[in-house]
């Protein structure tokens, strides 16, 4: 009697409480995910993907140029369309089944998930405050928003979270064109913000900057994940980040993932032979 | 066994390529012959006669500055039809471009139509639209607006609606990612890009307008290009020399102030509140100004919707085919005549880009900063006037026609040529020379692969404009189908001037369409 009755219902309790996220329900789950870019030569770029995400989790995923790391994110949130890709298997995101969501359902389900971009995606003529705020359109009046006039508190938080990335007050009213690698990336990660997202999805957000600067804005994406708890999923194509700042280490090759696990459990040897070693995939 | 296949495969390729090479010589020779036969082009003829040029340039001078005062009136009245035609064309483009993009509308049942349109308006060179609409609306300045207004349009549209599709992607991306709304996009991602290209391609059309304005008068629609006419016709060369100047000053002026605004947009300069209220009113005041002095009568106008409607009505009607056959056999003329001009001016520009730009000639700056005035005084002469001094000088023909269009294209030839040497990316250079290569092999192996395509494909571009010019010179004299569309002009005929019309659009649109695959190749490679 006493604590062996007990110990069916303690051990995942126990488990999840170790390993620090709730084992509750994933935030995302995808099943046999497939993508394929049509054309003369279709291109697989994802082959039978399954992966479920839990909340306050901080993936990386890593992979060699063409194993299909943009892909997958740019599937979550069905960016890869616009390239006319045929996705196929099941993703659902917070109990929604992504792949079937109507257009107005779709817009919905984007506005709960930040999306960075390598390129960073700011619009260069526009002033770094309008380029935040545009992270909060979804929530925003269509009037209000075409006339651009935003409600105070959303200025007011796009301010804050300027600010909270290091971009400092005098520079929010700069045309986004006159800000550095750097300085842009993080308009784009304040953007994200602005949407309160459930969920971060990161595309090579660093591939652009010089090291030091990487470490910087690495730096605001796991301040933001434990400090607020978003789930957050980052390509990286650089084993050094990857292993500093990964949590649990998704690793693709090919359009198939070929490892899934806690950095903890991970041999960094046997890992950059395998991922980045001379395979036959890549480009 | 596989190798020695894969060897004789690999050598006749190589012997397929260089019997293409023969063949293209040879045809591209062929093509040159029969075009400079069909323009009359003799180099003896230019060497004899082009001394009477500098005869005639100087039986003007000095200029005669007595009728000034009564050149004031007309050269305002250039600038208002220009102003007055650029704003209206810029208004109409504005529908054609949101429905001839497909940022707003995917459909293809109205996107399809609207670029037809827009494609026929572009073909139509801008002394025709003046012929058309003097015979419309009687002489006077309202024809020139009518003219201005079509014409602009033509380009904004086209121009802005080829931005559209070009604009970046990413942005929009980024907007489409937070679950922003269509019209959302086109407010915070479309919008910002396209506006800046929009005013961009309004003042570029300013520009032209101005040009095209000082010359209308010649066919009766209004401006300084009246008195022009009036004073070679009386061999005033004095009075011509006059005129040709202060048209050259008002082109200079618009050039300069144009460029400043535009540099200020494209270097997204803020301008102080006050100016830019200043700036704004300036341009309200000019259009209302213009409006007001030029008398625009509505009955006119209806009359004008009318002309158009019985004009597009007798091509469908009853065309005159009979003129079928002279209409082509002159278009090809007109062709010609682009062909060999901008042919000539490419292989003045080409040195002058090299000339005029700082790099790689190793030049002193002030040469290179010298050599790039000449084309942008050049530019500031419309054809039609060098068309005119080219005709007094060798009489009137195809071979005026020619000389006008290959000096004139110097202007932008020579322009951006200079601007692609300087745009020559230093790495491949700084490859070769550090492998120790001479400045000859540095000049074949990393500058030429950098510029010749772009060379190429400017050269090109310019002969699609050339085409346009070519295909209205002879309405001064100087051959091609314009000298066909002025006889009918004259006796009044509007059918013959119809069957021009259907022989200039086609024609002009399958070399845009042309040029433009070609272009696009040289450049993707
Ligand atoms: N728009 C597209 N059209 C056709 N094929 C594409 C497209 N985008 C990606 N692919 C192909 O899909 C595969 C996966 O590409 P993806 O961009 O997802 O790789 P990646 O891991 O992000 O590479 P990188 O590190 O270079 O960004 C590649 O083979 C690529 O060529
Ligand atoms: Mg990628």
């Amino acid at each position: 009697m006493g604590l062996e009755a007990l110990s069916p219902f303690c051990i995942p309790l126990l488990y999840s409480f170790k390993i620090g996220v709730s084992m509750a329900t994933p935030i995302l789950r995808i099943r046999n995910l497939t993508v394929i870019y049509p054309g003369v030569h279709p291109v697989k770029a994802l082959d039978n993907v399954s992966l479920d995400i839990y909340p306050g989790e901080f993936v990386v995923v890593a992979g060699v140029s063409g194993s299909g790391k943009s892909t997958l994110l740019r599937a979550i949130n069905r960016l890869a369309e616009n390239d006319h890709a045929r996705i196929e298997g099941e993703i659902y995101f917070d109990g929604v089944n992504v792949l079937k969501a109507s257009r107005r359902q779709l817009r919905e389900l984007r506005s709960h998930i930040g999306f960075i971009f390598q390129e960073y995606n700011v619009v260069e003529r526009l002033p770094v405050l309008t380029n935040t705020l545009v992270g909060s359109l979804a929530h925003v009046g269509l009037l209000r928003s075409l006339l651009g006039r935003f409600p105070r508190e959303q200025i007011e938080r796009a301010r804050q979270a300027l600010v909270r990335v290091g971009i400092p007050q005098p520079r929010h009213g700069d045309r986004a064109a006159r800000l550095s690698g750097g300085q842009k990336q993080r308009v784009g990660i304040a953007r994200a913000l602005m949407q309160k997202p459930k969920l971060i999805l990161a595309d090579e957000p660093v591939a652009s900057l010089d090291p030091i600067t990487a470490n910087v804005v690495m730096n605001i994406f796991k301040k933001i994940n434990e400090d607020e708890g978003i789930t957050t999923i980052i390509n990286l194509h650089d084993p050094v980040l990857t292993f500093k700042y990964g949590k649990r280490i998704i690793g693709l090759k090919g359009g198939r993932i070929i490892y899934d696990k806690p950095i903890s459990a991970i041999n960094r040897e046997t890992f950059e032979e395998d991922i980045y070693g001379t395979g036959d995939s890549g480009d | 066994m596989a190798q020695g296949i894969a060897e004789t495969r690999l050598s006749v390729t190589i012997w397929l390529r260089r019997i293409g090479l023969v063949v293209g010589l040879l045809g591209l020779g062929a093509l040159y012959g029969w075009a400079l036969r069909g323009v009359e082009f003799d180099l003896f003829s230019v060497f004899k006669y082009g001394g009477k040029f500098f005869e005639l340039l100087g039986r003007m001078y000095p200029p005669d500055f007595s009728p000034l005062p009564n050149l004031v009136r007309p050269l305002l009245q250039t600038l208002q039809m220009a102003t007055l035609g650029t704003f209206i064309g810029a208004l109409m483009a504005l529908p054609l471009v949101v429905f001839g993009s497909q940022l707003v509308v995917r459909s293809a049942v109205i996107y399809w139509p609207v670029r037809t349109v827009l494609n026929v308006m572009r073909t139509i060179p801008d002394l025709l639209y003046a012929v058309l609409f003097v015979a419309a609306m009687g002489f006077g300045p309202a024809a020139g607006v009518g003219a201005l207004s079509f014409f602009a349009c033509g380009i904004i549209a086209k121009l802005t609606s080829e931005s559209a599709d070009n604009i970046n992607p990413k942005p929009i991306e980024a907007v489409e990612a937070v679950g922003a709304g269509k019209l959302q996009v086109i407010r915070y991602a479309v919008l910002p890009q396209l506006i800046p290209a929009y005013i961009d391609h309004v003042i570029y059309v300013f520009e032209l307008n101005v040009r095209v304005s000082a010359v209308m008068g010649y066919v009766g629609a209004g401006g300084i290009g009246m008195q022009l006419t009036t004073a070679m016709e009386w061999r005033n060369y004095p009075q011509v020399l006059t005129i040709a100047l202060l048209i050259f000053a008002l082109v200079l002026v618009i050039d300069l102030l144009a460029n400043r605004i535009r540099d200020a947009f494209v270097q997204g300069i803020a301008w102080p509140r006050p100016l830019r209220f200043l700036g704004l009113g300036a341009l309200v005041a000019l259009i209302t100004w213009a409006f007001i002095s030029l008398e625009i009568d509505v009955d006119r106008l209806i009359r004008g919707v009318d002309y158009f409607r019985n004009l597009v009505w007798a091509i469908i009607t009853e065309p005159a085919t009979e003129y079928l056959g002279l209409a082509i056999q002159r278009m090809v003329q007109s062709v010609q005549i682009a062909l060999v001009g901008t042919t000539i001016s490419f292989l003045i520009s080409v040195p002058l880009g090299f000339l005029a730009s700082r790099r790689h000639v190793g030049m002193p700056v002030v040469f290179a900063v010298g050599m790039k005035q000449i084309p942008n005084v050049i530019r500031a002469f419309p054809e039609l006037i060098l068309a005119i001094f080219f005709i007094a000088t060798f009489g009137p023909g195809p071979l005026a026609g020619v000389l006008a269009i290959a000096i004139h294209s110097v202007g932008t030839l020579g322009k951006f040529n200079a601007e692609i040497v300087e745009k020559i990316r230093k790495e491949p250079v700084e490859a070769l020379q550090s492998s120790g290569a001479s400045r000859l092999q540095i000049f074949r192996y990393a500058v030429l692969p950098q510029v010749l395509p772009e060379f190429l494909a400017l050269f090109i571009y310019r002969f699609e404009i050339s085409v346009r010019a070519a295909s209205v010179l002879g309405i001064v004299g100087a051959g091609g189908i314009g000298s066909l569309i002025n006889e009918a002009q004259s006796y009044r005929a509007w059918d013959i001037v119809g069957i021009c019309l259907v022989v200039i659009i086609p024609t002009v649109m399958v070399i845009d369409f042309l040029s433009a695959r070609i272009r696009k190749k040289l450049i993707e490679g």
